[in-house]
């Protein structure tokens, strides 16, 4: 798989960091945004291949991220990764009725993000 | 980036979702309860939780597992937030802090005092909610932290399966190992997924398709583009663990029916309907999970907007009458997402630092052209402006706001109310003031200090201040603000002012002063400063700890700012603090002396002045005073104070200067002259050369020499004390 181009969207800088870190080093480019707002507004102006979103954020929450692009013909069929540091039942439902395509995590090993990238990823 | 530095920047989100933790548990305090405070709580624990687990601290992990588990269900209506709970909650907001410390390194490990065992009990309680399924909640809290748990790798990749399996019809066993039946439905495409991607990694492990049913494919005109229509039977070589080709389907969801079955095993789909595999499916989970959603077919799945929950207990009304004005200045200070950028605290130096050059080469070059006469007024004047205003936002750069400092203050109260067995009520105001960042830096321990003695010593126990016809609880105030070139921060108490008699008495006592000597009120106040000074007649574990208002002087003295008091018997006690706005720029009283240009720090300089022969007294052949309208101050020669040489004895040619002194008044510093008035960039002696008593910096003059700032402080100890001038002589 070649590089690709991934959003990570996450209202911790650790984390937006640490997710560069990793898929950098795995040689994709990455861009970052701190809620679902300034996420959707990039979106708005570039495309990437992938978007890689947290759940609990001000301002625009992961659901409400991906609801919105889900709307939009563009990015109906972009894959859309949740890492969040929750796990239950109840939020994976709601997040895969809000259209995610998969659901990581958090704390996230690197290698396991890779092969989550890779699966839903062309 | 290295690790070290991404776990720096969260650190620095520690501190930062601590602070607005806090706020928001006060608002809450204050009865201001409403949904955002509640997930600003809940968002800065889970962040912090997040990055626990990303960097391995794992005691603060888990802790802020239990603490998030908790808010959550305050968050979502299942609890509501009593005060019972919210005292609960402010405490476990306490070790959440020292466990912050402890990653720090800051401290030790804290005592956890059961609060983990208390908030995993409320989680584990059903609440006063009977609306909700009453197994969902305790289903979340049980479920272990990802990190934390044993089955991390596992658990890594979260899997969600369908409860709808597949009626493929099941081939003949082939050679062992594994069977996968996939069935996509119609959907399957949508949202990005790709079942092929996933069949091409399968194969990466060895898999084969034994068989492709294309039973399902409609005709051209009934066929929808982007709809699966596709099923595969695949082989999985023994080789392969389940669990790697459970961990490949985890993002499978309801878009793909789906079966792993050992060869020879796989049930007979078309034996019976769907929906009655669903007891299979848990077979194939890893995790727990699935099998609370296989329980509970028919719970209410639509979850609640987060944000729009109303609460359990009602929103009081979020005008409260107290504090009103300060609290929503605060407010507007943090509403709303400000662009931010995190800056290397070494570049911002530099940038201060060349500025501070920039500022001296600017009047250099002024001074230069004037002298050559060269005329360029208006671009000199214009270029003056300019450097002004880019030193300007360089020190802004360093400034912050007192609320990191003041949001320490609530936590150290309620520790000392537990301690003293006092009420107190804080007020705080000012928290947007912006200090220097050296200066927020090291003034916590001070204000830290002033607080602890307002409560232990200026507020009187319950039953005093009831008998003195006050309210049970003692009222403290913290307040901040910017007056001119100067912070002032005031620590002031309800209480019962200070005991003058017996201060007086303590410091006769101590030798501080002699017992025939007669104080104004505000000289005896000032005595509780004085090294070696304490009146408390139980040492408390609280503030007398053998440290005393005077270390809080010195460091206040240290950063260039006063100390000063004001006490009324029965009404109070206040302390207030200026500090300067920078370390870096000062404003100077430039002089002459002994052939050397000195600069004196104008934030000292009460007047200058000659005086009349008349005015001056000898007091022995090297010490005069000088009567200043009534007050008779020290004369204090620089040259010889500094040791630069002899003086000419003072004369009513002599300049005097007249400079407030912390510890001793007032005092006349005698020079030869003065020269001018203007801005300095203080340059550290103690950094580019060594520290000299008397000397409190250095700074580059417009002609480029360099000049000594005068450390007043330093020069008064041998003016005022009778004792020292003693010694003098």
């Amino acid at each position: 798989m070649g590089p690709i181009t991934i959003l990570t969207v996450d209202d911790s800088p650790s984390m937006r960091a640490l997710l560069k870190h990793a898929l950098v080093g795995q040689g994709h480019v990455v861009h970052d945004a701190e809620d679902g707002l300034l996420a959707l507004d990039w979106l708005n102006r570039h495309i990437p291949d992938l978007v890689i979103t947290d759940i609990n954020m001000p301002n625009m929450d992961g659901f409400g991220l991906i609801e919105a692009l889900r709307k939009q013909d563009r990015y109906r069929d972009m894959p859309i990764l949740v890492l969040s540091t929750e796990s239950s039942d109840e939020k994976k439902a709601r997040a895969r009725d809000a259209g995610a395509t998969g659901w990581i995590v958090k704390p996230f090993d690197p290698d396991k993000l890779a092969a989550a990238v890779r699966r839903v990823t062309h | 980036m290295q690790h070290d530095e991404i776990q720096q920047i969260f650190l620095l989100e520690c501190d930062e979702g601590l602070d607005l933790a806090e706020r928001a548990l006060l608002a809450c305090k204050n009865g201001n309860q409403d949904a955002e405070a509640i997930n600003s709580i809940f968002r800065a624990v889970h962040s912090i939780k997040g990055g626990a687990g990303a960097f391995g601290f794992t005691p603060l992990q888990s802790f802020t597992h239990k603490f998030e588990t908790v808010l959550q269900q305050v968050r979502d209506g299942d609890k509501p937030l009593t005060p019972a709970l919210l005292t609960t909650l402010i405490r476990a907001f306490d070790v959440l802090t020292d466990h912050v410390s402890a990653i720090k390194g800051q401290a030790e490990a804290p005592a956890d005092g059961g609060i983990s065992a208390e908030l995993e009990a409320i989680a584990e309680s059903d609440g006063a909610e009977e609306a909700k399924p009453a197994s969902l909640d305790p289903v979340i809290s049980e479920v272990p932290s990802p990190a934390v748990a044993d089955d991390v790798a596992n658990d890594d990749l979260e899997i969600d399966f369908d409860d709808l399996l597949a009626d493929l019809n099941a081939p003949e066993p082939a050679t062992g190992g594994h069977v996968i039946h996939l069935r996509p439905t119609l959907r399957a495409l949508d949202n990005g997924s790709d079942p092929l991607l996933l069949i091409r990694e399968l194969c990466g492990l060895g898999a084969t398709v034994r068989t492709v049913d294309l039973a399902a494919l409609p005709d051209l005109d009934s066929f929808e583009p982007d709809g699966a229509y596709i099923c595969w039977e695949i082989d999985v070589p023994a080789s392969v663990p389940r669990t790697m080709i459970e961990e490949i389907f985890d993002f499978v969801g309801e878009a793909c029916g789906l079966s792993i079955h050992v060869h020879g095993e796989e049930p007979r789909f078309a034996d019976f309907p769907a929906k009655a595999v669903t007891p299979t499916a848990p077979e194939v989970l890893a995790s727990a999970n699935a099998s609370s959603e296989n329980a509970e077919p028919s719970s209410p799945a639509p979850a609640p907007e987060i944000n729009e929950n109303p609460l359990a207990p009602p929103i009081s009304d979020p005008v409260a009458p107290a504090l009103t004005e300060t609290r929503a200045a605060g407010a507007t200070a943090n509403a709303g997402p400000t662009p931010t950028i995190r800056v290397d605290l070494d570049r911002l130096d530099r940038l201060v630092d060349t500025v501070g050059e920039l500022v001296i080469t600017q009047s250099m070059l002024a001074q230069r052209l004037s002298g050559a006469g060269v005329a360029a007024e208006d671009e000199l004047s214009q270029l003056e402006y300019l450097t002004r205003e880019l030193q300007d936002c360089a020190m802004a750069l360093r400034a912050q706001p007192i609320r990191s400092v003041f949001s320490r203050v609530p936590r150290i109260v309620r520790e000392l109310e537990a301690e003293t067995g006092k009420r107190v009520t804080l007020t705080v105001e000012g928290e947007a003031t912006e200090l220097d960042k050296t200066v927020i830096e090291r003034i916590g321990e001070p204000l830290t200090h002033l607080i602890r003695n307002a409560i232990d010593h200026g507020l009187e126990k319950i039953e005093d201040r009831i008998a003195a016809g006050k309210a049970a609880e003692g009222n403290v105030r913290l307040a901040a603000e910017q007056r001119g070139g100067h912070i002032l921060i005031s620590v002031s108490d309800d209480g019962r002012g200070i005991d003058r008699a017996r201060v007086f008495q303590k410091a006769v006592d101590r030798k501080i002063v002699s017992a025939e000597a007669r104080l104004t009120d505000d000289e005896i106040d000032n005595l509780i400063f004085a090294p070696g000074f304490s009146t408390a007649e139980q040492v408390s574990n609280i503030s007398g700890r053998g440290v005393g208002l005077d270390v809080v002087k010195q460091a206040i003295q240290g950063l260039g700012g006063r100390v000063s008091i004001s006490s009324e018997p029965g009404k109070g006690t206040a302390f207030s603090l200026s500090l300067p706005l920078t370390l870096a720029i000062a404003d100077g009283m430039i002089v002459s002396c002994g052939g050397e240009t000195l600069i004196l720090p104008l934030n000292n300089v009460v007047e200058s002045l000659q005086a009349k022969p008349e005015e001056l007294k000898r007091l022995s052949p090297t010490q005069h005073v000088v009567n200043v309208r009534g007050n008779f101050l020290p004369v204090i020669p620089l040259i010889t104070s500094l040791g630069m040489g002899k003086t000419e004895a003072v004369s009513e040619q002599s300049v005097l200067i007249v400079v407030e002194t912390e510890s001793f008044g007032q005092i006349a510093i005698q020079v030869d002259a003065i020269q001018d008035q203007r801005q300095v960039v203080i340059k550290s002696l103690e950094t580019n050369f060594r520290p000299i008593t008397g000397i409190g910096g250095a700074t580059i003059l417009g002609d480029g020499r360099i000049a000594l700032i005068i450390d007043v402080e330093a020069l008064a100890p041998a003016a005022h004390s009778p004792r020292e001038l003693d010694l003098a002589a």
